[in-house]
């Protein structure tokens, strides 16, 4: 008989006792890792939003995991609250101003973590059932900013950074999201689709813009004036002098019995008879300026020919080399009479 | 013409289906009286346990040896890489405990067992084995049905066991040659991924799983009326049925899980 079906029910026996053995080792060991029969400290926290966040999700005290989220739910204020528990061994660091963080990357790759930080308080730890806030709250971001939690000093750069960066994210969004509100407000307020003050007293200024444009437009020209007698009054030998000498001419002007008067206007009555004399001069001259200029061209034609004649008499064969034969060129000048006769 | 033969197929699959649901009621009654009276067909559990189980533990070793260490081997060297190293014990979780164990365990226990079994229990109804049981008083489904049902289905649920154990833990041992990785890091993050849930969905997959390959295989053996060639037919059928039934079981197992 083959030994299999010999020992057919021995051989079985083993296998199944060890898949038994095999099964129940795996629970104890699940049992003793998963800390099914160790007593476990319940807490509560709130954050705004529950991505990121999940049952059974571990949280973590300087990378180590020191409990896990139980329960997450939506409340009536679109808020999300989380039960979670601590292990017992690290329950003595629940101590108060505890803080919970949810540490998101901000490249979205590598999940997110619950970073608990201890808080620096005195005292017992915190009672079971207490709420420790989140770093998504103002009491929780106070308690970071202001040092009440012992925060991870040492840990490397980007993890750093990944702690961080979600709290500033969330106030920039908010900023972001208050300077849109404010944008969009005043950009309907100065369209007009929205009423208030801001418009009437746009309208208001608008015409007084108008008003004050023309006022300025006439203010110019006298500003002008203004600004050309300050100029002259400006020289203290100048004007002012003048005008205040008592033995001025201004003063003798006005108080000489007009003799001063009069010797100007005897003064221009001469010069204006003398502009006549000029004027009929001028006229003369003009008239006689076409026969002027004739003269000038024959005196000027004789200077030539004379040239002539003695280039002639020094070029003789009989004296010299003879008469150099002439090129006449047209004269540059080309007077009156040129053209007109 | 075409709906009076719709309507007969439509018919003869009902009371089929029927006559189907009335021998596993049947079998399962006897199965359940079975473990209680320790009848004569223990030695027929024992025999069965030894082919079904036992005789197919290498296979299910070699394949979920494979299975493990060449998930092991991805998901070391490229879910570190975004930064997703813990995924490698969920995908183990997942693959191994939940899903291809049970279904594996089942497809080979239905290539070898199930056919087995049909063409054994086909044979005698030719050979009219079942009418001499029946004549001299002996109920076949309480004799020949019953102990194949509890040894077939107690060996994919031990075969399942040792899928995983060979999987997650015979992998690891296999990976440290290619690989090595810390086996405290290994084995405790594996036992914290781990849950209760996952077991137990492995463990329900696995016993319907089995009392499907019992069931069809029994049946379809049975379902043979007097011919030999009737064999090979109803031996295929048995393997298209169990192969089917599992994949929609498991479908829904795993949806159920989800809820």
């Amino acid at each position: 008989m083959k030994f299999r079906i010999r020992y057919a029910e021995q051989i079985v026996g083993l296998f199944t006792l060890l898949a038994i053995l095999s099964l129940a080792a795996i629970l104890i060991f699940m049992g003793i890792n998963q800390r099914w029969f160790a007593k476990d400290y319940s807490f509560v926290s709130q954050f705004q939003s529950g991505s990121g966040l999940n049952r059974g999700m571990a949280i973590k005290l300087k990378g180590f995991t020191i409990g896990a989220v139980d329960k997450i739910e939506l409340l009536e204020d679109n808020t999300v609250q989380i039960n979670f528990h601590i292990f017992d061994t690290y329950y003595n660091r629940v101590l108060p101003n505890s803080v919970l963080q949810l540490a998101t990357s901000p490249i979205g790759i590598g999940g997110s973590n619950l970073v608990f930080y201890p808080g620096i308080g005195q005292g017992p730890p915190l009672e079971e059932g207490a709420f420790i806030p989140s770093t998504d709250f103002a009491e929780g971001r106070r308690r970071l900013e202001s040092g009440l939690v012992k925060t991870d000093e040492k840990e490397d750069a980007v993890s750093s950074v990944v702690n961080r960066i979600g709290p500033i994210l969330d106030s920039t969004y908010k900023t972001i999201n208050s300077l849109n509100s404010a944008i969009t407000r005043i950009d309907n307020t100065l369209s007009g689709t929205q009423p208030g003050p801001l418009l009437d007293v746009l309208l208001q200024t608008q015409q007084v813009m108008a008003q004050l444009h023309e006022t300025l437009e006439n203010t110019s020209g006298i500003t002008a004036n203004l600004e050309k007698t300050s100029a002259q009054l400006s020289d203290t030998q100048g004007l002012v002098q003048h005008l205040l000498d008592p033995k001025g001419s201004v003063a003798k002007l006005l108080d000489d019995d007009e003799e001063l008067y009069t010797h100007i206007q005897s003064i221009i009555a001469e010069l204006e008879s003398s502009a006549a004399e000029l004027s009929s001069f001028a006229g003369y001259v003009n008239e006689q300026q076409p026969s002027i200029t004739a003269i000038l061209q024959e005196g000027r034609t004789a200077l030539q020919e004379s040239q002539d004649v003695m280039q002639g008499l020094q070029n003789n064969p009989l004296l010299r080399r003879g008469i150099t034969e002439e090129y006449t060129s047209p004269s540059t000048f080309r007077g009156m009479r040129d053209g007109g006769y | 013409m075409l709906l009076q033969r719709l309507g007969r197929q439509s018919i003869n699959s009902s009371h089929d289906m029927l006559y189907g649901a009335g021998f596993f009621y049947q079998s399962l009654v006897a199965s359940l009286q079975f473990m209680r009276r320790r009848q004569v067909g223990r030695g027929v559990i024992t025999m069965q346990l030894l082919f079904t189980g036992v005789e197919a533990l290498s296979v299910i070793a070699l394949i979920s040896l494979s299975l493990g260490a060449v998930i092991i081997i991805q998901g070391v060297n490229i879910l570190p890489q975004f930064g997703q190293g813990v995924l490698i014990y969920k995908i183990l979780i997942t693959v191994i405990t939940r899903e291809l164990g049970p279904l594996l365990c089942a497809f080979v226990v239905i290539a070898r067992s199930g056919t087995a079994i049909a063409t054994e229990l086909g044979h005698m109804v030719v050979s009219h084995q079942i009418e001499a049981y029946i004549s001299t008083g002996v109920n076949p489904i309480r004799y020949l049905v019953a102990p194949r049902f509890i040894g077939v289905t107690l060996s994919v649920i031990l075969l399942n066991l040792y899928f995983n154990v060979f999987g997650l833990v015979g992998s690891f041992i296999l990976t440290q040659f290619f690989q090595p990785i810390s086996a405290f890091e290994y084995f405790h993050n594996l036992l914290l991924y781990l849950r209760t849930p996952d077991i137990i969905s492995s463990l329900l997959k696995s016993l319907i799983f089995g009392l499907i390959i019992s069931h069809t295989a029994t049946y379809n053996g049975l379902k043979v009326q007097q011919s030999s060639t009737e064999v090979p037919q109803m031996v295929i059928r048995s393997v298209v049925q169990g192969f089917t039934l599992c994949i929609i079981a498991d479908a829904i197992i795993t949806m159920i899980y989800y809820i």
